[in-house]
């Protein structure tokens, strides 16, 4: 391990205010194509080991690549929504270093000419702020395979008895995108590097390029962080925190290096290029290989491969089937549903959007919309600690459901009851109302005699309301909803009432 | 008629980074991970020293030659002068052909230098065997059609043969002018040079 561990991390704040850092993020994303980047196999997820393969997955003598038409189609897709240039020709090249997980011991990549260079992307902040951040390539590459470690207690490879290689992932297709140096964040760079993040995820989601599962290594981040004194100063050395998987460990992972950099500055040490890997139990970052074993991959132009040349009316008629990317759809949405901006925030925040737009075509006015999916199903999904979108319920069900309160079936309390029902896996709303019969009563002959039992119960609460409180009522009608079991329409009963008492 | 081509000179040399750097790459999936040899070294069997003792007792001298060759060439800070420089002359090799073949319809070289070495005379002299490929290599380079066929028996009894090359998907003027010399030779020799070649004897194998 590196001396690292003698390093006193300086406060967060103090850092801040005493150094400038600059971040660089490498994102990789798998992208969804039927099959792999240069060979027939199938690009799925979670099959049997070593059952999603070909001799080219293998890098068996004798197979040679052939590269994937949709996945230059999807990378040039990746390009042009982050405003890229693409390029007119461009190659791929070989990165060579040993590891059992990558096939051929080299990874089919791209080196010197990417599909995809110089662009940018607008990111907008959890308070509205937006920052642009320079993209400086995207490229097309294929991913390895994956080593399981066994025998040991931790699953890491130290202490273990042998290993074990499944290939299936081995030749997925990878976009990897490049930002330039990222300056000018100030305090605020671990939420601006999550946020960028998040942008590129639902960026590959709108395209339709990727599921972006972060959870499933769909989306994978690489974090750069270097400190320099001012933002006028050269750039400092920088480290490379690899294959960061959520937003909220991207967050951690910049706040822990801007603390353990300032640290290694303020005790007269020079912070060390190096990859490093963070630790999702100890919010820490931790050195990755020893210096010494500085890699040269030795890339060079693949020989198995012509270079690809998309043509301009093939690149132009993919910018225009291009979907509507996340921020105009944002403020298209924001314009049809009138929320404020900091409705809108919260919502997107929420991951909730999509649910709210699906619950809008399916009917519900995008108020209701956003009070089911921000209001009851939230805290539902909190208890649960689950995501918002893996709750058991369809935006379609929520705008039955409001449709049922809008056509005065069943009141806001009776719905709430259904909700848990629909998540219980007991059917559609309406079903569930009618087999339960849990429709509101307004039927005169049944709540009548509802609210005679309650007058003839509360002989004192009945003197109030004659005597003029009528605000008294309430005693009455809880009672009634209570002996009704909530269905009843509380409307009609507070006129039956008045009407038997003799009060307006 | 005699065409100029320059940079032929340059192909050999070009050859020798181009190929061995490609080999280097191209044998690297040779590791005993997942086909053919492997070898397990009895002291820390990591995956590490399983590829090296595999590499190690599975390449012979002349491929293990040629891996630390192309690895050489191929690394940062050889890059360019070596595989670059060597990418370039391919180029220059291939514009020599382009404007030859504009005044001819094909060429015509020995295939080697000298005649053929005697069996393993030369097996420890690397070099010597590299620059036999000096006439054959320029082909190779530019990716143009070439065939050789045997055009006698020197002094000693060892044969030589002749080259013709062809421009890029003419491959077919290759066996008119191929097949038509060696019928007017296997005339002249009453029947195919292979029946002159003597019996095999002890140290051929």
């Amino acid at each position: 391990m590196s001396t690292a561990a003698d390093i006193d991390l300086v406060d967060y704040d103090e850092a801040i205010a005493r150094f400038d850092p600059v971040l660089g993020i490498e994102v990789h994303v798998e992208l969804g194509t039927a099959t792999k980047m240069f060979d027939g196999a199938p690009n799925i997820f979670a099959a049997e080991p070593n059952s999603a393969i070909t001799p080219t997955s293998l890098g068996l003598p004798g197979a040679l690549p052939v590269v994937n038409r949709k996945a230059v189609e999807y990378a040039i897709k990746i390009g042009l929504a982050l405003n890229c240039s693409i390029a007119e020709t461009c190659r791929f090249s070989r990165k060579q270093y040993f590891y059992p997980d990558l096939s051929k011991n080299f990874q089919t990549s791209q080196y010197d000419e990417p599909i995809a260079y110089e662009g940018w992307v607008d990111v907008e902040l959890e308070d509205g702020e937006i920052i642009r951040v320079e993209i400086e390539r995207a490229h097309m590459e294929e991913d390895a395979g994956k080593n399981t470690h066994v025998g040991g207690s931790t699953g890491r490879i130290h202490g273990a008895t042998h290993s074990q290689v499944d290939y299936n992932r081995a030749g997925v297709p990878l976009v990897e995108i490049v930002t330039k140096p990222i300056p000018n964040t100030k305090g605020r760079a671990p939420e601006v590097a999550a946020a960028y993040v998040r942008t590129l995820r639902d960026i590959f989601r709108a395209l339709d390029v990727s599921e972006a599962k972060m959870e499933r290594g769909n989306v994978r981040a690489d974090i750069n962080v270097s400190l320099r004194a001012n933002p006028e100063a050269e750039l400092g050395t920088r480290t490379e925190t690899k294959n960061v998987n959520s937003f909220r460990s991207i967050e951690r992972t910049v706040r822990f290096e801007i603390s353990r950099q300032a640290g290694v500055l303020d005790a007269g040490q020079k912070v060390i290029q190096e990859t490093r890997h963070f630790h999702e139990d100890t919010g820490g970052t931790s050195s990755g290989r020893p210096k010494s074993d500085a890699e040269d991959y030795r890339y060079f132009p693949e020989p198995d491969l012509v270079p690809v040349a998309p043509s301009r009316e093939w690149v132009e008629e993919i910018r225009t089937s291009l979907p509507e990317l996340p921020a105009a759809r944002r403020r298209r949405l924001l314009g049809e549903w009138g929320f404020s901006d900091l409705e809108m925030r919260d919502v997107i925040n929420a991951d909730a959007l999509d649910l709210i737009e699906a619950t809008v075509a399916a009917g519900a006015s995008a108020q209701s919309a956003r009070k089911w999916w921000m209001g009851e199903l939230a805290r539902i999904a909190k208890d649960r600690d689950l995501d918002l979108t893996v709750l058991a319920v369809s935006p379609v069900q929520v705008a039955e459901l409001q449709g049922l309160v809008d056509g005065k079936k069943i009141n806001d309390k009776i719905a709430k009851q259904v909700l848990i029902k629909v998540l219980d896996g007991k059917g559609d709303p309406a079903a569930i109302v009618e087999s339960e019969g849990l429709a509101v009563v307004s039927d005169d002959s049944v709540l009548t005699g509802a609210v005679d039992q309650a007058i003839a119960d509360n002989p004192d609460v009945v003197a109030k309301i004659q005597s003029g409180k009528v605000q008294a009522i309430g005693a009455l009608i809880g009672p009634i909803m209570k002996a009704t079991r909530g269905q009843a329409d509380a409307g009609r009963v507070r006129e039956i009432i008045m009407e038997k008492l003799g009060v307006s | 008629m005699r065409v100029k081509c320059p940079n032929f000179r340059y192909a050999l040399g070009a050859y020798y980074l181009i190929m061995p750097s490609e080999a280097s790459s191209n044998l690297a999936k040779f590791d005993g991970m997942r086909f053919g040899l492997r070898v397990v070294p009895e002291d820390s069997p990591t995956a590490e020293n399983v590829m090296k003792a595999t590499r190690g007792a599975g390449f012979g001298d002349e491929v293990k030659r040629r891996i630390l060759l192309g690895t050489y060439a191929l690394s940062a800070g050889y890059f360019d002068a070596y595989y670059g420089s060597a990418q370039k002359v391919r180029t220059l090799v291939q514009r020599d052909f382009a404007a030859a073949f504009e005044q001819v319809d094909v060429l015509a070289s020995p295939t080697a230098p000298t005649v053929a070495f005697r069996l393993g005379e030369k097996i420890d002299d690397p070099t010597a065997m590299y620059m036999n490929d000096i006439a054959t290599i320029p082909a190779n380079l530019a990716g143009t059609p070439a065939i050789t066929i045997p055009s006698g028996l020197a002094e000693d009894g060892l044969p030589a043969g002749i080259q013709f090359l062809a421009p890029v998907r003419a491959d077919e003027r290759l066996y008119r002018v191929g097949g038509a010399l060696e019928a007017l030779l296997e005339d002249s020799w009453g029947g195919p040079l292979l029946a002159k070649a003597p019996e095999l004897t002890n140290g051929a194998k």
